[in-house]
Parts: structure tokens; C-alpha cells; sequence
């Protein structure tokens, strides 16, 4: 019997087993992208009928800052990044790569012993980052009863790099391997990932596309006290641009461009700087902003949905997550995107672009110049609804539907 | 800069583990970090794990560069608001062991010096029993670090002779570290701990922050405009704070309306806060807010502290030498309200009638509180000096512990005092 109701009495009542359980892993060794977009799933599952916990792996602490909703709790990792020489290192523990990776690994293998998931939804990399998840990969089919999802976003880099990435990392085999389905967050007609990155018959076979994933979703997740509302109430009137630069550690051009940008006169901006923008940057552009200018710089935002859905423009960077963000709030959007060491931004803008559903600009011609023309021009919303498919969440949880069900009937039999 | 990447036989690079428990406040957590400060301080190249189920946002920002965390699910069940933070809903018990499981497997390849254990021998929910188990078969050594008052004395008796805790300290813990100070509370004795574990106990004192503030008291005063004399009110987290705000507010106003600054808390929830507010609203020199930042700044600006008795707030005063009039919590966080018997927790009591005891602070018993006895309590207190800070009392137990942390480190057994 499942039981959606009683929650606090459930919780002390011992081992539930009604519950469907879900894991998500993202390695987080880049930007707080992956864990975001994982969030958003796993918020949309804790919402739907499914009676569902979820288990979020994620590979930062930054993780842990976003408000979760009840029955989902994370486990972060010691950390992984990128250095300023382009090697990944550990990111604080004095550990050499190879040590930081054995130990996430170990601990990922624990959790998903521990928790055993009906189902597990990997971000991006089959093996996980630096192979970090395959001991857990293979004990899981050890044991069956695990559902293994690959999670991709529909552009990753041009054909050629992800040929060969896609090669190197022997993915082809860890997803015969590993996986049931593989789950692309887009949409077949702006990039067709099977044809354009010549995916194998096998892959292709286990793999689906969801739609995009509707940001405006996130608004169902702010609380009244969130920071999102708390923001919103000590804004101006008028009209706002938001400028966005993803988490942060390469936005500081775009910000300052913004900044010094010259904005209609009946606008005023706000700059969302990210968590993980270092503290002199943040605290350069509060200098240029200056006190009682019309731009205002903001650290961090955990949920900043409600004031996309406040502004009237936006600038951005070209995550994955912001360049949905524009698409799905629908208003006039101009995308900056990175181009170095991948073009994956670039290339999902410039199908957007070439949809009229954004304007893009390439970061080399990036000025407070171009930035003011794009402003000063009179631009349209453009709403996507059917030049995009934007349905990947409802389509998420149909499958997690039809998952507990078959569950369900085999527990049965 | 890269890390240092060498084997660490060659270069004896030392790594540190806390496991700290995650309690709704941030008490718990607020300790750890600054031990792992203290830490960093002496040995830059260490390599520190914070393991923890705690939330707290902030966390990163407050740990020093080569510190790192391992987050838990986290396990706390109420909130002082009747909230729950975000909780894997698999029950207690598997959650426990969940957590138990991921925190042996840290500390098999993390394989530390030394593990520190916060105020519970064998975790939240007595899930460490396995990596205790486990780090006889390593060089990992275990320290136990108990906050000054852990419970009431007859409490911690009952609950760890219940759970074979005393066992587990004799056989597991090398040392056992006080962040307190025996003029509180004489734990050795108040527990009835064992020879064999009491030559291992050392007392750190106050594990508090001793850097002064870059504003002096005055620049602080002039910014605030309340005047040359206000008083501070603070509730901590503020989960359960209103009750004392309220009967703060009737006594200033008996007071000929003293200038007075209140902090409500991050936790306060908004119905209280409003509340708050309403009766705030009107009065000249009153200033209410959610939170500030440089706290025992403040109570170095303010003429007294009016507050609850957790150990960050305590400590915090006994570090400025402000006046305190301390109305600890007697109730479990969010049971005040019901005020029953079974959620009477006298932690804090213990605490701020062994400070009060020392003519430290001023204690208004919480059973008695209201707008005249607070007011008599401050008044009274207004008549006295300002004691030198901390008084008496050790305030640096950060680095005590830190130096004791580096000596287990390096092999040395028993604790020197």
C-alpha cells in the first residue's frame, strides 16, 4: 500500500519500503550546472504522486546550499575541480587526484549499497567523473534491481570533440555495461545527438529524448521566505535586466561589461554573481556597481526563478541551465556564451538564435557598447511553446510512473 | 598553487577527520570549524575532513582552504519552528546505519591521524560503532570532544549507561576533550566517569572566537545612533527566542524606554517575528532585526546582553566581559510551547548556573520569566562592572584542542593537562 499522507508519523516509523527510491549523481567538478538540473528533476519527482525519496550524489558542497523539498536530502563529495593550469586536482584537501578519486569513489559505492535505488539517474558521464562511479556501476548489476539512466544534455561539444571524448572514455561499452535508457534533456529537432554525434545502433537503441526541461517549473519550489521573493520585495519599479553568469568562476567579463553597460533610463539591472565566484571579483564589481547606481550585484540567489520571471531582459552566459532559463520565461534574451575549451554553449544558443528564440553575441565582441545596443533595440517575447518541446519534466515523471508500477507488478508476482 | 601530492610517508603530511553531529542550531558545526581553523593555523598542510549531516549553508566559507566536508543525509528530526530539514525519508534506523556506512568508508581511505568525535561517543544515532570498530585495525587514533555541559549530569549518566557508552569510551577514545571549564561543570566527577577514562580527560576551555572585532565599540555605537548606551538582545538561532524577546520588550518599556537593539534569529519563524514586530512598532530607539553579523562586536558595544544560554552565546560573552542577564532554555528546541515534563532539557541551565555561580553572568530562571523579574534581573545587573573578559576562564580551547589533536597526532598517549 502506498502512502503519500502521513509523513512525520512514517518517518519515525522505522524502514519504509513502500517508497519508490531514486538516486541522482553528478560529479560537480565544473560550475553548479549538473547539480541544478539534477535538483530540478528530483524536485518535480518529490512533488508527483509517486511517493518517492530521493537521493542526490553530488560532487560539491555547493550542492547543499539549494533548498530541498522534503523526502530529498544530498550527500556531498570532497571535492574535484578544474586548476588555473586546466589539470583537475583536488580542490582543498591536499590529496593527489588519484587519492581524492579512490575516496569519493569509495563512498559513493557505500551510499548506493546503503540505499540501493530503484532507480538511478547518472549526469553526463557514463563512468562518472574520472571513473569514480563505476565500482558502485557494477555492483548495482551485480545485484539487479537497480535501473540505470544516463542523463544527457543534448550538445556537449562539436561532433569531433565528443567523437573522440566519447572514445576515449569507452562509453559505448560502460553503457552496455551499466544502463537500461539513456534520457536527453532536449529536443530531436534543434539537435539530433544520434545522427550528429553518430552514436552506436546499441546506444541509439536505449535512448530517448525527454524536451527540454520548463524552468518556470522551479517557481513551485520557492518558499515566501526564500531569498528569490526576499530579493524580489526590495526591487525598484521599472523595468529590470538580469544578468546572469551561471556560478560563477568565469563570469566576471560579462558582469563588469554589464555593469558599465548604458541602460535605458527606465531600467535598472541586477547581476546575480554566483557562489563560486571568488571574493575579489564579487567584491569588484560591487565597486563599479557603486552605491546608489542602477545596478545592483548579488553573491548568490539559491533559487533565482522568480526573478527571471520578474525581469524584462535578460544577459546571460550559456549554460545549459540559464540559456533554458531565457527560452523558458520567454522574454528577450541575449546570450553571451562561453566558447573555451568547449563549444557546446555556442552551439545550443546558435540553434536557439537561428529558432528566433534568443540573440546571441560571441564573447570576443563582448563591450558595454554591445551590450547597450542589444538593450536600446525594441525586442519581442518570443514563447517557444511550439518551436520547442519544453515538456521534459511531465515526461520525466511518466516514466518514473510506468518504473514504480513495474516495480510494483513484480513485487507482485 | 597545487597540493602537496607526495607520498605521505615521505613528507608525514598529517590528516584530521571530524565527525560532528547536526543539530538544528549551528552550535555543533560552529565549534568544528573553528577547531579545524585552529588546526590549519598550526599545520597548513594538513588535510581536514569535516564529515556532518548539517545543512549549513555557510559552511564552506567558514572552513579554512584545505579543509573539506563529506556531507551526510542529515538525521534531525524537529526544528525549534516545527520545521524538518530536508531528510531522506527511509526511517531512523536505516538512515542511521546509512550514515554509519558512509562515514567508515571516509575514514578507511581518508585514513587520518586522528578522528575527533563531537559530543555523542558513537554519533547521532549511535551509528559510528562500525568505524570505531574498524580503527583498531589502523592508525587512525579516535578523540572524543564533549561540550562543556553535554546534558544534565543525571541525563548523560542514564543515557550512556543505557547505550554502553562509558564502554565505548575506555575502549575506543584515546582522549576525551572538554570544551568547558571545570568551575562549570566538574564533568569527571558529575559524570562519574572511570579512573582509566578520566586520566584521558583534558579541559580546553571555551571553544570561542577571540579575534576583536576591526570596528571598535564606539565606531559600532555611532553607526547603530541608539545612543551611548543601549542594551542587546539575542536569542540565538531564535527558533524558540520569542518568549524571552517578549518579556524583554515589557521591561525595557518599564525601563523608560532604554535604547535596545534585538536580533530575532535566522530561525525565528515569521509568525513570531511579526508578532514581535507589532509590539516594537512605535517605539523611538528600538531597532529589531533577523540577523547580524559580528555579534560579540556588538556585545562589546552594548551596555548588557539579555540572552539564552547556548554555548556560542556564552562563550560569547564571557569573551567581550559584557553584563549578561541569561534566561537559558528548559525546554527541548521546539517543545516550549507544549512545555510539558518530557521535553525539560536543563543543558543550558547547567551551563548559566555555573557561569552565574562565578558572578559571570545574571540568571533569570525561564519558569519565572516576565517583564518585571527580567527587568529587576538587568537592573540589578546594570549596577555592577564590567568583568575583565572571560573572567577567569580559559576562552582559547580551539587551539588547546588543536594542540592536543597534533600531539594524539604525533603518537603520544594520555592526556597532558
Amino acid at each position: 500500500m502506498v502512502n503519500t499522507q502521513s509523513e512525520t508519523s512514517q518517518f519515525d516509523s522505522g524502514s519504509d519500503d513502500t517508497r519508490l527510491r531514486v538516486a541522482f549523481y553528478s560529479h560537480d567538478t565544473l560550475g553548479l550546472g549538473h547539480i541544478r538540473r539534477n535538483l530540478l528533476l528530483a524536485q518535480t519527482i518529490a512533488e508527483a504522486p509517486l511517493s518517492a525519496t530521493i537521493l542526490m550524489l553530488a560532487g560539491a558542497r555547493e550542492a547543499a546550499v539549494f533548498p530541498m523539498p522534503r523526502r530529498v536530502d544530498c550527500t556531498t563529495l570532497p571535492s574535484i575541480q578544474k586548476g588555473s593550469n586546466g589539470q583537475y586536482r583536488s580542490r582543498r584537501l591536499s590529496l593527489s587526484l588519484r587519492q581524492i578519486v579512490s575516496l569519493r569513489a569509495h563512498i559513493l559505492q557505500g551510499a548506493l549499497e546503503e540505499f540501493r535505488p530503484d532507480m538511478l539517474v547518472v549526469d553526463t558521464e557514463p563512468r562518472g567523473a574520472f571513473r569514480e562511479l563505476e565500482p558502485a556501476l557494477s555492483w548495482l548489476r551485480m545485484q539487479g534491481g537497480t535501473h540505470c539512466v544516463l542523463g544527457l544534455r543534448d550538445i556537449r561539444d562539436t561532433a569531433l570533440a565528443v567523437r573522440r571524448e566519447w572514445q576515449d572514455a569507452s562509453n559505448d561499452a560502460a553503457i552496455r555495461d551499466y544502463y537500461d535508457d539513456i534520457w536527453v534533456y532536449g529536443d530531436q529537432r534543434v539537435f539530433d545527438v544520434v545522427r550528429e554525434y553518430r552514436f552506436s545502433r546499441d546506444v541509439a537503441s536505449k535512448l530517448r529524448y525527454t524536451g527540454y526541461l520548463d524552468q518556470r517549473a522551479r517557481l513551485n519550489f520557492v518558499g515566501p521566505g526564500d531569498d528569490g521573493p526576499r530579493v524580489l520585495a526590495t526591487l525598484p519599479a521599472g523595468r529590470m535586466v538580469l544578468c546572469t553568469v551561471g556560478g560563477g568562476q568565469d563570469g566576471l567579463a560579462l558582469a563588469r561589461a554589464f555593469i558599465a553597460a548604458p541602460l535605458p533610463s527606465d531600467a535598472f539591472g541586477l547581476v546575480l554573481a554566483g557562489p563560486q565566484m571568488p571574493m575579489d571579483m564579487l567584491e569588484d564589481l560591487r565597486r563599479r556597481a557603486g552605491a546608489g547606481g542602477s545596478v545592483r550585484v548579488l553573491r548568490f540567489v539559491p533559487e533565482p526563478a522568480p526573478l527571471f520571471a520578474r525581469a524584462d531582459r535578460l544577459i546571460t552566459m550559456g549554460g545549459y541551465n540559464s540559456t533554458l532559463e531565457a527560452v523558458s520565461f520567454g522574454q528577450p534574451a541575449l546570450i553571451v556564451p562561453r566558447v573555451k575549451p568547449r563549444l557546446e554553449q555556442w552551439m545550443r544558443a546558435d540553434r536557439l538564435r537561428a529558432l528566433g528564440l534568443v540573440d546571441l553575441l560571441h564573447p570576443d565582441d563582448l563591450s558595454p557598447e554591445r551590450l547597450g545596443a542589444w538593450l536600446a533595440r525594441p525586442r519581442e517575447r518570443a514563447l517557444p511553446s511550439d518551436r520547442l518541446d519544453l515538456g521534459g519534466l511531465p515526461r520525466i515523471v511518466d516514466l518514473l510512473t510506468e518504473r514504480r508500477k513495474s516495480i510494483a507488478a513484480r513485487a507482485a508476482s | 598553487m597545487t597540493p602537496a601530492t607526495s607520498a605521505r610517508a615521505g613528507l608525514r603530511q598529517r590528516r584530521f577527520a571530524i565527525f560532528t553531529h547536526d543539530a538544528y542550531g549551528l552550535g555543533h558545526v560552529r565549534r568544528s570549524t573553528r577547531i579545524l581553523r585552529a588546526l590549519a593555523d598550526r599545520d597548513p598542510r594538513a588535510a581536514l575532513l569535516l564529515i556532518t549531516g548539517s545543512p549549513a549553508t555557510h559552511l564552506l566559507r567558514e572552513l579554512p582552504p584545505n579543509a573539506d566536508t563529506l556531507k551526510l543525509p542529515t538525521i534531525v528530526t524537529s526544528g525549534s519552528d516545527g520545521t524538518r530539514p530536508p531528510t531522506l525519508d527511509i526511517g531512523v534506523a536505516e538512515l542511521a546505519s546509512f550514515r554509519g556506512e558512509l562515514t567508515r568508508r571516509a575514514v578507511e581511505l581518508f585514513e587520518p591521524d586522528v578522528l575527533l568525535v563531537d559530543n555523542f561517543p558513537l554519533g547521532t544515532r549511535l551509528e559510528l560503532l562500525p568505524t570505531l570498530r574498524d580503527l583498531r585495525r589502523t592508525s587512525t587514533r579516535a578523540v572524543l570532544g564533549l561540550r562543556d555541559v553535554v546534558d544534565p549530569p543525571d541525563k548523560v549518566r542514564r543515557d550512556w549507561e543505557r547505550d554502553g557508552l562509558f564502554g565505548v569510551i575506555e575502549r575506543y577514545y584515546h582522549r576525551v576533550l572538554i570544551y568547558g571549564v571545570p568551575e562549570v561543570l566538574d564533568a569527571v566527577a558529575a559524570y562519574g566517569l572511570s579512573e582509566g577514562i578520566a586520566s584521558r580527560v583534558a579541559y580546553c576551555g571555551y571553544v570561542t572566537e577571540t579575534t576583536p572585532s576591526s570596528r571598535t565599540p564606539a565606531q559600532l555605537r555611532r553607526e547603530l545612533g541608539l545612543g551611548d548606551r543601549f542594551l542587546l538582545a539575542t536569542v540565538g538561532g531564535g527558533g524558540d527566542g520569542r518568549p524571552v524577546l517578549e518579556a524583554f520588550l515589557g521591561a525595557i518599556e518599564r525601563m523608560a524606554g532604554w535604547p535596545a537593539l534585538i536580533v530575532t534569529g535566522e530561525f525565528m519563524s515569521a509568525e513570531d517575528r511579526a508578532a514581535l514586530a507589532r509590539v516594537a512598532a512605535g517605539r523611538s530607539s528600538l531597532m529589531l532585526k533577523d540577523h547580524i553579523t559580528d555579534l560579540p562586536a556588538l556585545m562589546s558595544a552594548a551596555e548588557l546582553v539579555v540572552a539564552m544560554g547556548g554555548y556560542n552565546t556564552s562563550a560569547e560573552i564571557l569573551a567581550t566581559g559584557v553584563r549578561a542577564v541569561l534566561v537559558p532554555r528548559v525546554w527541548r528546541s521546539g517543545e516550549h510551547g507544549s512545555r510539558g515534563k518530557t521535553g525539560f532539557d536543563a543543558e543550558q541551565l547547567v551551563r548559566v548556573e555555573g557561569l552565574a555561580r562565578l558572578g559571570l553572568v545574571d540568571m533569570v530562571d525561564p519558569r519565572e520569566l516576565s517583564a518585571e523579574t527580567l527587568q529587576a534581573a538587568i537592573e540589578r545587573a546594570l549596577r555592577r562592572p564590567r568583568t575583565a573578559a572571560g573572567g577567569a576562564l580559559r576562552l582559547d580551547g580551539a587551539a588547546r584542542v588543536a594542540d592536543h589533536l597534533l600531539d594524539v597526532a604525533a603518537g603520544e598517549k594520555g592526556a597532558a593537562a
